[in-house]
């Protein structure tokens, strides 16, 4: 019925699914929810937590010599993908940028979209948070930022969004707020009305909350950037970050348009498996769906596919025996694994990072790839 | 030179007993200084089920402590109403329970004077749907929810409304003594450092488990068992009832309701250290396993946390006291220049969080004969101010849930916490969703002579109390601290480390399923998104 | 009050992981609303045996799913709205217009009976702007036609004798709004072999539930469930040509319910182009198609994702020679069955459309294609495009195959 069934709609799921649908094939991807990339910050980090460098993933992981150069062949169709959904990422897999996040603390990240700037050393940096968004507070990220930037002239500011929220605003909310104009500019407003009052002169940065706007955020970003007459960067935190919905937003999109079909709701509970091959996998729903390939992209355990129980961890997709590192002990020969599905060890503080899991879904697309053809009108 | 401060009476220990004591010396106006080495309710006080005992569970066993339970429990519905819920008891008989023991608790109760009533089955199942399909028999009590933060909170601030003292974050760290016995302490501050001699003509041991240590301090030499016993959280309140399992009282026999979640265990094991509160993973399934006889589906619900609490009991090696005066066998009160030829040093320990008041009468009542004081105890009829303010926030602008909240929650500050709300629309923001704590909640918690604390705040709003366990909320009123300056920067981070620190601990022996997840959710969070780095200023 | 403490655990494996409120549809459009996370799992877990809690803002929810469709964990949020959409109801009360509009079915009977005067009046201004007065129901908002000649005076049997039997669900919308599904549902099944017969039935509860009718809507769960069960005994395929109507067999019935005939009954029910997948999957399927040269946008509406069914008519139409279609990757539509009716929730419905409105321009195709009545009515209010069922197009290409083989056949 179907050339490949994706099991998971996070970073990896997606990605897959996408590649796979431009080669041609016939693509489905099951899930339950969308992915801890809507936890995440919308930075493609190497090692999750740890200011690192591609040689500590290669070492960390225990990953071949090849990936040096697979990586920079998966970044760069990650980045042309991202250039061609309108959501542009950038970066240098040798090169990790320093960002500031949400709370102030600096990260330093391999992937990152425009909105994202790094971090200086020295000169002038202007925080400005919103008055009905508590995820993100100047003075406290002020506080932390000088820990690390000791050098940095902060200035700090309030400002309102003029709507009030009857719950807890999250930055999201903040985000499809300034994609209104006018919210937008009379936000602009504020902060020069308070640079003037405040006599801050030029800084060359501000950071806001990841909040710039969803749909409209190049337009938000451009108006900030022109006003404001300098650079400007989102500090993603506290979830949800706009950051990160917006990739998805956008993955998820252009997968549907490609014609990749989306069972949602879906939750995989197990597989027919005949001479080491799934023949199908079975939904909660008792649904049979068939497929030649399988591809597990389902996050391991912060992602849903495995599950830590007393005795150890339990594979929650096919229903397989897993090792103490949460591996499948045999895995069926149609079967792949991406990202945090390969198992504990390459997951940290419950996440694969961004890179490993856009190499993680280049390695084994190129390890399948065959011919496909594109979306847009199709048949079928 | 060290300061000083001088006072009548002493307390040591910011447990409920010692609250109590407190408290009663307030009420008899008894000039009087608490001293707690951290957090009011650090100890058992806020390690246990919560229980407000009808007395049901001793009646069999131990009618003098169900008398005594069923007392208390009445007086406390009455006085101390803002951190009692009525919720009633069930006791559930199960098939693999032992059919006579039913009888004979019956009859326990009747003569003890135990409101029981049988319940049949199908309401029982309509009431409480989680119960076993093969239980046998329901009996109602009149038992209750206590939340213990709140009832040593409100217990100390109504001591202190009237006129008494209570020192958080100093520990006693020596008795003084003079030629004729203990004439005060010695006491750190856990912060600063700072050591305060604090002078007074009798100091009162409340320290619960630690007690054996701080008679120690005095020269007296107190055998203490700690019993370790285990408790589970469970993410939601699946019960509306404290369910009871109908047979000798034993390990895994009690669901409390606690707000919105309920509090399941308990388990019992003797340790030595005090503060030993370790978690036994092993334990933890035994408890599950035997529950489960009593509500199938414990084994299928996600547990948020779990925690340990010792019992302090005393054993003395004479079966007889001559020296002290045994109130119960359970409530050990000793006046140690009777027992130990020390003047001035009084120890009070053993009993339930049920009975913290009658402990409390009884240890304020030897202090009046010692300082020859006339007063008698009130603290049966007294009321610490109510939780209820219902009469306040009508006009506020806010979410119905955290509204709610506050209605049964604000007490005293009610009105503090309406005028925030109406003039700061931050002080509307819900920081614990959870929960349903805004900012106006959180800052009325604040005080100015004790650092910036999410523990402290969380033990007096529940902050950071559901099933992420702090997750959102902990970072937000450590943000917004520093966004109102009401900490440093420095104060927040390592408050926020402390307090995911401490969450932690209690996750990690629950760690599986979803609780486990959630735990890497936090993890994530903290160690990706926001960079909190692991153990960064981590003081402990 | 009403015992609303309904059974339901699901909220326990709640992360508060923010998923369901970033992808709801209402909160990305509205801060007024308190989101699904909120209404859903912690008001649960708030109120679950202790006091009850009533939030107005329930109202706002549209029981679109898409917070169900985001969760990681399961929690079946719109279940936890649905109830307290039905606790606020019967704390609160409901207006005269949420009345009617719970009652789809006792209107549409109505409406379709004086057909050519309820479509006039629908587009007369000083009409709407009384029902705007006196319901609530914004004069701007474009209503469904109605038809004198609705399904159910036309489709009378009730039994199938062939092989595969099928019992259509038709649903309100089919029946009294368009016919023209039903009858094209019917026509596709007839090229297939495939008899179908229309058992007993009454509307699917989707509007009652919407507007916290709930005791009304499970009564009608419960006469749907006992009517079609008699079916599916004796072989029948339950069949439906509404998405929204499906949604309510295969997941409504079951959370709401939870009962094991609801269980059953969902086993037994297929959306339209699901069922006719599965007999291409069966081998079973009637493959003549005739070429079809258009280009069509597949809006793919909420309670179609919600069934986890993949894209099943993308699936089917993609059968059809020549036919090219695309998944226009839209967003709900904002419609959101009654809730666009309503005064004071039309501007979010309109701004909940706009996205909507957005792909289907950018799609490059002749007319839009879905399955659902109500999504097809916002469609109209904002596109420029036609719109059709897929069991239309699909019965078009049946037939124009048969007059070319037809025409193509020696006389």
């Amino acid at each position: 019925m179907y050339d490949e069934i994706i099991v998971g709609q996070g970073l990896t799921g997606l990605l897959t699914a996408i590649w796979s649908r431009e080669e041609g094939k016939q693509v489905a991807l099951v899930s339950t929810g969308l992915g801890k990339i809507f936890q995440s910050a919308g930075v493609l980090d190497i090692l999750p937590g740890e200011d690192s460098r591609f040689a500590d993933l290669l070492e960390k992981y225990k990953l071949n010599a090849c990936s040096r150069l697979t990586i920079y062949e998966a970044a760069k169709k990650y980045f042309q993908l991202t250039e061609r959904i309108g959501y542009p990422y950038q970066g240098n897999i040798e090169a990790p940028i320093t960002i500031i996040t949400g709370s102030g603390n600096l990260k330093e990240t391999a992937f990152y979209p425009d909105t994202i700037k790094p971090i200086p050393e020295q000169g002038h940096v202007v925080i400005v948070g919103f008055e009905e968004v508590v995820d993100f507070l100047p003075k406290y990220v002020k506080g932390n930022l000088q820990k690390s930037r000791p050098s940095l002239h902060v200035d700090t500011m309030t400002v309102s969004l003029g709507k009030g929220s009857s719950r807890t605003m999250s930055q999201l909310d903040a985000a499809h707020l300034l994609d209104q104009e006018k919210v937008c500019q009379h936000v602009l407003d504020q902060i020069k009305l308070k640079m003037a009052a405040k006599k801050i002169a030029k800084p060359e940065l501000f950071i806001f909350p990841a909040a710039l706007g969803f749909n409209n955020w190049r337009k938000v970003l451009e108006q900030a950037t022109i006003q404001l007459q300098a650079a400007i960067t989102e500090a993603p935190g506290m979830p949800p970050n706009a950051t990160a919905i917006r990739l998805h937003d956008k993955l998820k999109k252009e997968a549907i348009k490609l014609g990749v079909r989306f069972y949602e709701n879906t939750t995989i509970i197990g597989a027919k498996i005949e001479d080491n091959k799934v023949q199908a996998v079975i939904t909660s729903a008792n649904l049979e769906i068939k497929s030649e390939s399988y591809i597990i992209a389902a996050g391991g355990m912060l992602g849903g596919g495995i599950e830590k129980t007393a005795t150890g961890y339990k594979d929650k997709v096919l229903g397989l025996d897993l090792d103490h590192h949460g591996c499948y002990m045999s895995c069926p020969e149609n079967v792949w694994l991406v990202g945090a599905s390969n198992g504990m060890n390459v997951t940290q503080y419950g996440i694969t990072g961004g890179v490993y899991s856009i190499l993680s879904c280049y390695q084994t697309f190129t390890a399948r790839k065959q011919h496909m053809k594109l979306g847009g009108l199709q048949h079928a | 030179m060290r300061r000083k401060i001088e006072t009548q009476v002493i307390v040591i220990g910011g447990g409920v007993t010692g609250a109590g004591v407190l408290r009663d010396l307030a009420v008899r106006g008894i000039k009087a200084i608490l001293v707690e080495q951290r957090d009011l309710g650090h100890g058992t006080s806020s390690r246990n089920h919560g229980l407000l005992h009808s007395g049901g569970r001793y009646a069999v066993r131990d009618e003098e402590a169900a008398i005594e339970s069923y007392r208390e429990n009445i007086i406390l519905k009455k006085t101390v109403p803002g951190s009692i819920e009525q919720t009633g008891g069930l006791f559930v008989k199960v098939p693999e329970d032992d059919d006579d023991y039913v009888q004979k608790w019956v009859s326990a109760c009747e003569k003890v004077g135990i409101p029981v009533k049988n319940i049949p089955l199908e309401q029982a199942f309509k009431d409480e749907p989680y119960l076993s399909k093969k239980i046998q028999a329901v009996y109602s009590v009149p038992d209750g929810s206590v939340d213990c933060f709140t009832l040593v909170v409100d217990v100390v601030a109504d001591a202190v409304t009237r006129g008494a003292r209570a020192l958080t974050y100093h520990e006693v760290i020596e008795i003084i003594r003079e030629t004729n016995g203990v004439s005060g302490v010695l006491v750190r501050n856990r912060y600063t450092g700072e050591e305060i001699e604090v002078r007074g003509d009798i100091v009162i041991n409340a320290a619960g488990p630690w007690g054996a240590n701080l008679a120690e301090m005095a020269g007296i030499s107190l055998h203490l068992i700690n019993n370790k016993g285990m408790l589970a959280v469970l993410n939601h309140r699946f019960n509306r009832q404290v369910i009871n399992r109908l047979r000798i009282p034993g390990d895994a026999d009690i669901c409390v309701p606690a707000h919105n979640v309920t509090i399941f265990g308990t388990t019992g094991v003797n340790v030595d250290d005090p503060n030993d509160f370790s978690l036994d993973r092993q334990e933890l399934e035994m408890m599950l396993e035997e529950g489960a006889a009593l509500i199938p589906d414990l084994l299928n619900m996600r547990l948020i946390r779990a925690f340990s609490g010792s019992r302090p009991l005393y054993q003395e090696s004479t079966v007889a006291d001559t020296s002290g005066r045994s109130v119960t066998r359970g409530i050990a009160l000793l006046d140690h220049k009777q027992r130990d030829g020390v003047d001035g040093f009084i120890t009070i320990t053993g009993g339930k969080l049920t009975t913290f008041r009658y402990m409390a009468e009884k240890t304020v009542d030897i202090v009046c004969e010692k300082l020859n004081i006339a007063a008698r105890c009130t603290t049966d009829e007294e009321i610490v101010p109510h939780r209820e303010a219902q009469s306040f926030f009508k006009e506020v602008d806010m979410a119905p849930a955290a509204k709610h909240k506050l209605f049964h929650w604000a007490g005293t500050k009610a009105e503090k916490i309406e005028q925030s709300l109406k003039q700061r629309p931050i002080d509307r923001t819900v920081i614990c969703e959870c929960e349903q704590v805004t900012w106006a909640e959180i800052e009325s918690t604040l005080t100015e002579d004790s650092p910036f604390n999410l523990g402290d705040i969380r033990r007096r709003t529940r902050l950071g109390m559901g099933p992420c366990q702090g997750t959102f909320c902990s970072y937000r009123a450590a943000a917004v601290a520093v966004e109102k300056d009401a900490a440093t920067s420095e104060q927040a981070a390592w408050a926020l480390n402390d307090a995911l620190n401490e969450r932690k601990k209690g996750m990690t022996v629950v760690a599986t399923g979803e609780t486990a997840k959630q735990a890497q959710l936090m993890e994530a969070i903290y160690n990706v998104s926001l960079r909190l780095k692991e153990g960064a200023n981590q003081h402990v | 009050m009403h015992n609303y403490n309904f059974l339901d655990r699901s909220f326990d494996a709640c992360l508060k992981c923010h998923a369901c409120t970033a992808t709801c549809p209402v909160s990305n459009v509205s801060l007024e609303f308190g989101g699904p996370k909120h209404l859903g799992p912690e008001l649960k877990r708030l109120t679950d045996n202790q006091q009850v809690i009533d939030d107005k803002r329930i109202e706002l929810c549209t029981l679109c799913g898409n917070c169900d469709i985001s969760c990681p964990e399961n929690v079946h949020v719109s279940t936890l709205t649905a109830y307290a959409k039905a606790i606020h109801a019967d704390i609160e009360g409901t207006k005269l217009r949420d009345h009617v509009l719970s009652n789809a079915e006792l209107v549409g009977v109505a409406a379709s009976a004086f057909a050519p005067i309820t479509n006039a009046a629908m587009t007369m201004k000083p009409v709407r702007q009384v029902m705007q007065m006196v319901l609530g129901i914004p004069a701007e908002r474009k209503f469904p036609q109605y038809r004198f000649n609705n399904f159910k005076r036309k489709y009378r049997k009730t039994t199938s004798e062939t092989k595969r039997k099928v019992a259509y669900f038709v649903g309100c919308y089919a029946t009294y709004n368009a016919p023209e599904v039903a009858d094209s549902f019917v026509e596709v099944m007839k090229h297939n072999g495939i008899e179908v017969a229309v058992p007993k039935q009454k509307c699917c509860g989707v509007p009652m539930f919407a507007n916290g009718k709930m005791e009304q809507g499970l009564k009608n769960a419960k006469y749907n469930i006992e009517s079609l069960l008699e079916y599916t005994r004796q072989g029948y395929d339950i069949v439906l040509t509404c998405t929204s109507c499906t949604f309510a067999f295969k997941k409504e019935y079951i959370n709401y319910l939870q009962s094991a005939d609801a269980q059953e009954l969902a086993k037994h029910v297929y959306d339209a182009d699901e069922y006719l997948r599965m007999l291409k999957e069966a081998g079973e399927f009637n493959s003549n198609l005739a070429p079809m040269n258009d280009k069509a946008g597949y809006y793919a509406p909420c309670h179609m994702k919600g069934q986890g069914i993949g894209n099943p008519a993308m699936d089917i139409l993609g059968l059809i020679p020549g036919y090219e279609i695309q998944d226009v990757a839209a967003g709900c539509c904002g419609q959101c069955g009654t809730f666009g009716f309503k005064e004071e929730k039309y501007e979010i419905s309109m701004k909940i459309g706009k996205s909507m409105s957005e792909a289907i321009a950018d799609a490059d195709a002749d007319y839009t294609v879905t399955e659902c009545g109500m999504c097809r009515n916002q469609l109209e209010q904002l596109t420029t495009k036609n719109v059709k069922h897929p069991m239309q197009v699909l019965a078009q290409s049946y037939v124009k195959n048969l007059e070319e083989s037809v025409h193509a056949s020696p006389k």
